[in-house]
């Protein structure tokens, strides 16, 4: 390092030590614990959202409660399920085959899973009647006939309550 | 003068830990520990008291909210050093943009009015260095002002500015160069 360079390092030390001297550390270190105080502070104080974001949030709230309702309000009931209106849900198979209906009513749509054979979808015409006996009556007109047992839920699950579950039945 | 105590390896690993447990208290202790380098640091880049002050105040508050991102505690000295060169930095770069909008630069040091128990000549030095220290780059500044800290070796200023040790000592090069320039009729 030469003369210059030396000089230069002297008088920046001059002058950082000659402000050094002039410090009240004591202000300092107020000034320092007013400022941690603050942060941390801040960093417990529960988050603030904008108004904006209650007001979607009620919003929100406010439509899911709706569509809930409509929701609930429009599913088809045990009395419609017998006239054909209601969704069934299959959750166990008869062991050879299970059935699926997506739609009910004069044009139905039923889901068909034969083991082992792969998934098959297809249209028919569904019917789901009280009994047995008048499933040979309704034959030549569906290709599925389903026969409710409300006395045997433990079969299949249609969405409402076990009392009034459906057995299906394939033909 | 009360510049607190001095700060070893071992009882800095203790209160970083002891603030991470949630003890502010110790947090307050490694304060009054390494303050006195910190305020350093930020006077060699900011050239006057007050504002390095106010630097050190960012740098600890920082600190404390980013405790637990420190992996090793013994290497808090280093890391708080990192920290407020690089607070100092930016606030050298606020003043700069002060005194340029105020017309305060270099030609306006003469107009400073001599303060109780400051002499005309400190004040101009005072000045001038702020002046000369925002001539610099950030590496530059962060590096002589490292240097000044002397008990740092050429490898630790190397690892707090996260560069070659070879790179620090080129950037020291290049500041004084510019220094020599910029505080030529002070070193005459």
């Amino acid at each position: 390092m030469n003369e210059e360079s030396e000089r230069l390092d002297a008088l920046l030390q001059r002058n950082a030590a000659e402000q050094l001297t002039e410090v009240d550390w004591d202000q300092l270190n107020a000034g320092i614990s007013a400022r941690l105080d603050e942060a941390e502070r801040r960093r417990k104080a529960p988050v603030r959202l904008p108004a904006i974001f209650k007001v979607a949030a009620v919003l929100i709230a406010a439509v899911g409660v709706m569509l809930t309702v409509v929701t609930l309000t429009t599913r088809p009931g045990p009395a419609e399920r017998r006239h054909g209106y209601a969704a069934v849900k299959i959750l166990k198979s008869t062991g050879f085959a299970s059935v699926q209906i997506i739609q009910t009513g004069p044009q139905g749509k039923a889901i068909v899973d034969i083991n082992p054979a792969p998934h098959l979808s297809a249209k028919s015409h569904v019917r789901i009647l009280d009994t047995a006996e008048d499933a040979a009556r309704h034959r030549s007109k569906a290709a599925w006939i389903i026969i409710t047992k409300p006395s045997e839920p433990a079969y299949a699950d249609n969405g409402f309550n076990p009392q009034t579950a459906a057995m299906i039945s394939l033909f | 003068m009360n510049d607190g105590p001095k700060a070893s390896i071992d009882d800095t690993v203790m209160l970083v830990r002891a603030t991470r447990a949630g003890r502010r208290e110790a947090f307050d202790r490694l304060v009054r520990l390494h303050q006195r380098r910190a305020l350093q640091a930020a006077v060699a880049i900011l050239g006057t008291a007050d504002e390095a002050a106010d630097a050190v105040q960012d740098t600890f508050v920082k600190a404390y909210l980013s405790i637990g991102k420190l992996k090793q505690p013994e290497n808090f000295g280093p890391w708080l050093l990192r920290i407020v060169t690089n607070a100092a930095i930016s606030r050298a770069r606020t003043v700069r943009r002060r005194k340029d909008r105020r017309r305060l630069a270099t030609e306006a040091v003469k107009d400073v009015p001599a303060q109780a128990g400051h002499t005309q000549p400190t004040l101009e030095l005072r000045e001038a260095v702020q002046v000369a220290m925002s001539r610099l780059s950030s590496k530059e500044a962060r590096a002589i002002s490292l240097f000044g800290l002397q008990d740092l070796s050429h490898k630790e200023v190397a690892e707090i500015m996260n560069c070659s040790a070879e790179a620090a000592r080129w950037y020291v090069f290049n500041a004084r160069k510019k220094l020599k320039v910029l505080l030529k009729e002070y070193l005459e």
